[in-house]
């Protein structure tokens, strides 16, 4: 390299230096247009007006930081942090229709390059707050958290060191692998809050509802949401029975039994329902006087005879004991009863003498010995034990005994 | 919005664009030029084989300042330069 190049080349790094501070303001619509064509180059077709936007601030920052000298790491944070606030701050005035920003996309990028920011970007990067800062700036430590605009600045510096100081090669790395993505999830995230932000509660409901309906329709068989509470069993090869039971839909019902309704009309001659109040009066009666019995007393209560036929008591008749607990029965009036009391012969009549009589010599005077069972009674006669019947003409032994005792 | 801190990079835009073109000798129009052609490779990076050709010709860059492929931040440069360039003729700031 001649004198001349080298002059030629330290002029240009110094006006270069100058000019890439200014490109926002000089010429803003260049920041996407870089982007563009740096994403279409690594691949990245019809890239989003934002992610160009990003990725063309990423590049002019990062080429600026190393035109001002400072290191590539720190010129690679820069451009990452960069981009990200770019697409960020192009994403708040599309989401939000607020030209807050302003109203090219490259403006906001502009505005960012401009104000002295990269200044500022450059020194959070090299006390690492970078992903937190982001984040911060998103709204969402979501954001910081699970991307880290560091990731791509490492992912340059790696490319960079591998490819032997390529510096495009790095910025391309960090921009496509990295800060694309990173972009497009800062973008996600802050769409959708700042999209809910103006939605009710109810809207936003519906919102989501509708993201699922179109989910489901984009994505069939896409599970929408969680299932409820169950408890599935893996049973291995054998399946089992599944029933699916769900409520009848609305629509035509089979075997619904017929109904007629009755519309009973009431006459308008028809009574009221309710009656009206009658009122019943009444003399009241004289109260009676206390302690008078309600039955009239005479002097003197009639005659009563009373008749009956006396009833004859046998002397010799057994009075049964009445038992003590035995209740006394009422007297019954019975007709008199005539007793036959029991009567026994104990004597010979005088009259009757028998030829043994005067064989035994015995006075007739004294009286005969005799059993009283054969005393004036014919043969065979036996006095019935039963007292006031007829006597039997039976022969027993005894009698028979008797007979022949006596000869007879 | 311009800023105070804009216009202090301004000024120091065209300062150091004005030592620029004295320090390599090219004239403001040659550098309005290529800031034009820079912002045609940005649109159609074919171009940038003559933008390079015609960059180095013009002696505003020395031959292996350039990649061989698309150096968008150097194009970003020649852009911004022309542009700046091109305000600072009309305001006669700087003379042809």
């Amino acid at each position: 390299m001649g004198k001349f190049w080298r002059k030629v080349k330290s002029a240009f790094k110094k006006v270069a230096a100058v000019a890439l501070v200014v490109v926002a303001i000089v010429n803003p619509a260049l920041i996407p247009a870089i982007g563009n064509s740096i994403l279409t180059t690594v691949g990245v077709a019809a890239p989003s007006a934002a992610a160009a936007t990003a990725a063309g601030s990423a590049a002019i920052t990062t080429a600026s930081s190393l035109a001002q000298g400072n290191s590539l790491e720190d010129s690679l944070k820069a451009g990452a942090v960069s981009g990200v606030t770019a697409y960020v701050g192009i994403s708040t005035a599309t989401s939000t229709g607020s030209a807050a920003i302003g109203s090219a996309a490259g403006s906001a990028a502009g505005t960012v390059v401009a104000g002295g920011r990269p200044e500022d970007i450059i020194r959070n990067a090299v006390s690492g707050g970078i992903g937190a800062g982001v984040g911060d700036a998103v709204g969402s430590t979501e954001f910081g958290k699970t991307t880290g605009v560091g990731t791509a600045a490492g992912k340059g510096v790696g490319t960079f060191i591998a490819t032997g100081g390529d510096v495009k090669k790095a910025i391309d790395v960090a921009v496509n692998t990295q800060l694309i993505d990173l972009a497009n999830v800062g973008y996600d995230i802050y769409k959708d809050k700042a999209y809910k932000a103006t939605l009710s509660p109810e809207q936003q409901a519906a919102a989501d509802a509708q993201k699922l309906v179109d989910t489901s329709k984009a994505q069939p068989g896409t599970q929408l949401a969680d299932a409820g509470t169950g408890t599935m069993t893996d049973a291995g090869n054998q399946l089992g029975e599944i029933r699916v039971t769900a409520g009848r839909e609305a629509g035509a019902v089979e075997n619904v039994l017929p109904y007629t309704s009755t519309t009973v009309t009431k006459p308008s001659s028809a009574p009221a329902d309710t009656l009206p109040e009658v009122k019943v009066t009444a003399q009241r009666e004289p109260a009676a006087p206390e302690n008078v019995l309600p039955f009239t007393v005479t002097d003197s209560l009639p005659e009563v005879k009373v008749t009956g036929q006396r009833e004859i008591v046998e002397e010799n008749q057994p009075i049964p004991e009445k038992s003590a607990k035995e209740p006394e029965k009422p007297a019954e009036q019975t007709p008199a009863k005539t007793i036959y009391p029991s009567m026994y012969f104990t004597g010979v009549s005088p009259t009757a003498r028998t030829p043994l009589n005067e064989g035994l010599n015995l006075s007739s005077a004294a009286p005969l010995p005799t059993t009283g069972l054969t005393s004036s009674r014919g043969a065979g006669e036996i006095e019935s034990k039963e007292s006031g019947k007829k006597r039997q003409s039976v022969w027993n032994e005894e009698s028979l005994r008797l007979k022949d005792a006596l000869g007879l | 919005m311009a800023t105070k801190s804009s216009n202090k990079q301004m000024f120091e835009a065209k300062q150091g664009i004005k030592e620029y073109l004295a320090s390599v000798g090219v004239s403001p129009e040659a550098l309005v030029k290529v800031g034009q052609m820079a912002d045609a490779v940005i649109k159609d990076r074919t171009l940038y084989p003559v933008f390079k050709e015609q960059a180095v010709a013009s002696k505003l860059v020395e031959p292996d300042e350039l990649d061989m492929k698309v150096d968008y931040p150097s194009l970003a440069v020649f852009s911004t330069l022309g542009k700046i360039t091109e305000q600072m003729l009309a305001s006669r700031e700087i003379g042809a």
